[in-house]
C-alpha cells in the first residue's frame, strides 16, 4: 500500500488543482473562441468625406492640384461646410471634368 | 512509497483510453472530478482512502484531458469550408514545422492567422498540411501567403489506423496542394519559437558539416542516427532493416540520448568542471539536443528521463527507472493524450519497459550469480537477452500496426546495436571536432563513413537470410 507524507499529498492535490483548472479554462476558451470577420473594402469604395478631409489629403488625392486644393479648403472654412458636390462649382478652377473626378475620390454627407 | 507515478500514470492512460470509447459530456465529467478532488482534499488523512481518491483524480483527467483534446474551436479553420472553396483563396500565417523533402517534393505544416476570401478576411487558427511539387524553400517560422484552396482529407477512422490518423492527432485535418512557386509569397518575417528556429538552424548547420566531408550514402544514414533527419533514405535501405527489426537505429532515441550524455559528461569532466555545474550543463545539452534533433516523442522520454536522473544525482537521491518513464510518459500525454494510440509512442515505452522488466528476471534465471561465466559469453548473453527483452516487448505492437514478424531481429540487433554505438560516437566526435577544428574535420569522418558501410552490409547479409522476416 501506498504511504505519503502530508507535503507529498498537499503537492499532489496542488498539481491536480492546476491541471483540472486548465482543462476547464482550455475548454471554456475552445467553446467561446469564434470566426472575427474583416471586411476588405474594394478600392474605388473608399472615399473621403470632403468636409473633413485635410489640406494633404486633397493634395494627395490626384485629382485636385495643390492651389485649388487650398481654394477648396478656404471656400468649406468661409461657408461652414459643403452640403453638396455641385456647390464646388462656385469655386474658381472647378469645371464639370474636375467635378466628376473629385466625385470619384470625395463625397459629402 | 516507491513507484506512485507509476500507478498515477496507469490510471491516467487508462482515463485517456475510457474516454475513447465512453465520450461522456465534458462538463458531466469535469464536475465529478472535482467533487472527487474536493473528497481528497476533506480525507487527506485518510491514507487509503486518499490513496484511491488520487487514482480517481488521475483517471478524470485522462478522461477530460482527450475529451478536450477532440473538441475543435470555433475559430478553427474547418468552419470556413465555404469561403475557403471560392476561387482566390488566400490562407496567411507562418510554417510551424521544419519543412521535409522527398524526391523532388516537398510538404510542412502551415498554421493559420487569417483566411483571405473575395473581399473578406477572416481571422482563424488551425494548422494545415502544405504539400508541395518542390522542393520548399521555406524555413521554419516563415511568414507566408499561400494561394489556393485547402480540401478536406477524407477517411479519418480513429480505430484504422495509417497516416491520416497520425495526421488527426497532430489536429491537421485539411491539406493544400501546391503546384506552383508563384502560389508562394513571403510576408517578411519570423513567428514561432525563436529558441526552435534556433536549434533547427544548428541543425542545418551541422549537416551541412556531414555532408561536406562523408560520402552519399553513410552521409545520410549518419544524418538519419545523430540528428534525426531522415531526408533521403532509400527505401530499400529501409526496407531491409525493417525485415531486420534494426529499424529503430535509424530514429534517435534514448539510445543516442545516453550517448550523448555520455560525451558530455566526459568532455565537462576532463575540463574539470564541478559535478553540480556539470549536471546543469548536461541538462541543457540534452534539452537543446532534443529540440535540434525534432522532439519526437522517443526523443523527448529519453531527455524527460535523463533529467529526471540528473536531478537525482545532482540532488542525491536514489533515481527510479519506472517513477521516470511514468513522468516521461505524463509529460507527453498531458500535452497531447492522442500520442497514446500512436505506434511510435507505444513502441517506445513498451520496448524501455520490457527491457527494464523483462532482462533482470532473464539474466536472473539464465545467470545466476552462483554460475561461473566467460566473460566474453556473459556479453554474450546479455546482449541477447536485452534484444530479446525489447523483441518480446513489443512483439505485439509491431505485429498489429505492421503486420510483420522479424525472426533474424534478435541476432541482428547483438550485431547491429553495438555498430550503432560506435557510429553515434565517432559521429558527435567528429561534429565536435568539425566544429571546433573544421580542418581535422576530414580526418574524423573517415571513421563513421567506413563503419556505416559494415553496419549497412551486415544488415542487407541479415536479410537475404531464409525466413528472415514474414509479412502476416
Amino acid at each position: 500500500m501506498v504511504y505519503f507524507t502530508s507535503e507529498e499529498k498537499k503537492a499532489f492535490l496542488f498539481i491536480f488543482a492546476l491541471a483540472l483548472s486548465g482543462l476547464a479554462l482550455n475548454w471554456l476558451i475552445k467553446s467561446d473562441s469564434r470566426i472575427s470577420g474583416v471586411v476588405y473594402p474594394r478600392p474605388q469604395l473608399a472615399r473621403l468625406d470632403l468636409n473633413r478631409a485635410t489640406l494633404d489629403e486633397l493634395k494627395h488625392s490626384r485629382c485636385v492640384p495643390a492651389g485649388l486644393s487650398v481654394l477648396i479648403i478656404e471656400y468649406r472654412d468661409a461657408h461652414g461646410g459643403i452640403r453638396r458636390l455641385e456647390d464646388l462649382k462656385e469655386v474658381k478652377g472647378v469645371g464639370p471634368r474636375r467635378l466628376d473626378k473629385i466625385r470619384e475620390r470625395f463625397f459629402v454627407e | 512509497m516507491k513507484r506512485p507515478l507509476v500507478y498515477l500514470a496507469v490510471f491516467y492512460c487508462l482515463g485517456i483510453v475510457s474516454a475513447e470509447f465512453l465520450r461522456l459530456d465534458f462538463r458531466l465529467f469535469f464536475w465529478a472530478a472535482v467533487m472527487v478532488f474536493i473528497a481528497a482534499a476533506l480525507l487527506i488523512r485518510e491514507s487509503k482512502v486518499f490513496f484511491f481518491l488520487l487514482l480517481a483524480l488521475s483517471l478524470s483527467s485522462g478522461y477530460l484531458n482527450l475529451i478536450n483534446s477532440h473538441i475543435i474551436p470555433g475559430c478553427h479553420i474547418l468552419n470556413l469550408l465555404e469561403p475557403l472553396s471560392s476561387p482566390g483563396c488566400l490562407l496567411e500565417g507562418f510554417v510551424s514545422s521544419p519543412p521535409e523533402e522527398m524526391g523532388g517534393r516537398g510538404w510542412f505544416v502551415f498554421r493559420l492567422r487569417r483566411v483571405r476570401a473575395e473581399n473578406m478576411g477572416y481571422n482563424c487558427c488551425g494548422d494545415i498540411l502544405v504539400r508541395m511539387n518542390f522542393v520548399p524553400e521555406a524555413r521554419y517560422g516563415e511568414n507566408l501567403f499561400l494561394a489556393g484552396n485547402p480540401r478536406r482529407l477524407f477517411n479519418f477512422n480513429r480505430h484504422a489506423g495509417g497516416y491520416l490518423d497520425y495526421l488527426a492527432r497532430q489536429d491537421i485535418y485539411l491539406a493544400l496542394q501546391v503546384k506552383e512557386r508563384g502560389q508562394v509569397v513571403r510576408r517578411g518575417g519570423f513567428s514561432g519559437s525563436k529558441i526552435i528556429r534556433g536549434c533547427l538552424n544548428l541543425r542545418s548547420y551541422l549537416e551541412r558539416r556531414i555532408e561536406l566531408y562523408l560520402p552519399g550514402l553513410p552521409a545520410v544514414i549518419l544524418k538519419a542516427m545523430v540528428l534525426g533527419q531522415r531526408r533521403n533514405i532509400p527505401l530499400r535501405i529501409k526496407d531491409i532493416m525493417v525485415k531486420t527489426g534494426t529499424v529503430h537505429i535509424l530514429v534517435v532515441s534514448g539510445f543516442n540520448v545516453g550517448i550523448m550524455v555520455f560525451i558530455f559528461n566526459l568532455l565537462f569532466k576532463l575540463a574539470r568542471v564541478p559535478r553540480r555545474t556539470r549536471m546543469f550543463l548536461i541538462s541543457f545539452c540534452l534539452i537543446v539536443y532534443c529540440m535540434v534533433t525534432g522532439s519526437s516523442d522517443p526523443v523527448i522520454r529519453a531527455t524527460v528521463m535523463g533529467l529526471v536522473f540528473l536531478a537525482a544525482y545532482f540532488f542525491e537521491r536514489e533515481p527510479d527507472i519506472y517513477n521516470s518513464l511514468a513522468l516521461a510518459a505524463f509529460f507527453i500525454l498531458g500535452v497531447n493524450p492522442r500520442q497514446l494510440f500512436d505506434a511510435g509512442f507505444q513502441l517506445s515505452f513498451a520496448s524501455v519497459f520490457s527491457i527494464v522488466f523483462l532482462y533482470p528476471r532473464l539474466n536472473a534465471f539464465i545467470c545466476p550469480d552462483g554460475r561461473r561465466v566467460n566473460k566474453f559469453l556473459r556479453y554474450l548473453i546479455e546482449g541477447c537477452l536485452v534484444s530479446f527483452s525489447a523483441w518480446a516487448g513489443t512483439l505485439a505492437i509491431i505485429l498489429m500496426n505492421f503486420r510483420i514478424l522479424s525472426l533474424v531481429t534478435v541476432l541482428a540487433n547483438i550485431l547491429v546495436v553495438p555498430l550503432a554505438a560506435l557510429i553515434t560516437v565517432s559521429g558527435f566526435i567528429f561534429l565536435l571536432v568539425s566544429l571546433v577544428f573544421p580542418a581535422a574535420g576530414h580526418v574524423f569522418s573517415l571513421a563513421p563513413a567506413l563503419l556505416v558501410n559494415i553496419f549497412l552490409n551486415i544488415n542487407a547479409y541479415l536479410a537475404k537470410l531464409p525466413f528472415a522476416s514474414f509479412s502476416i
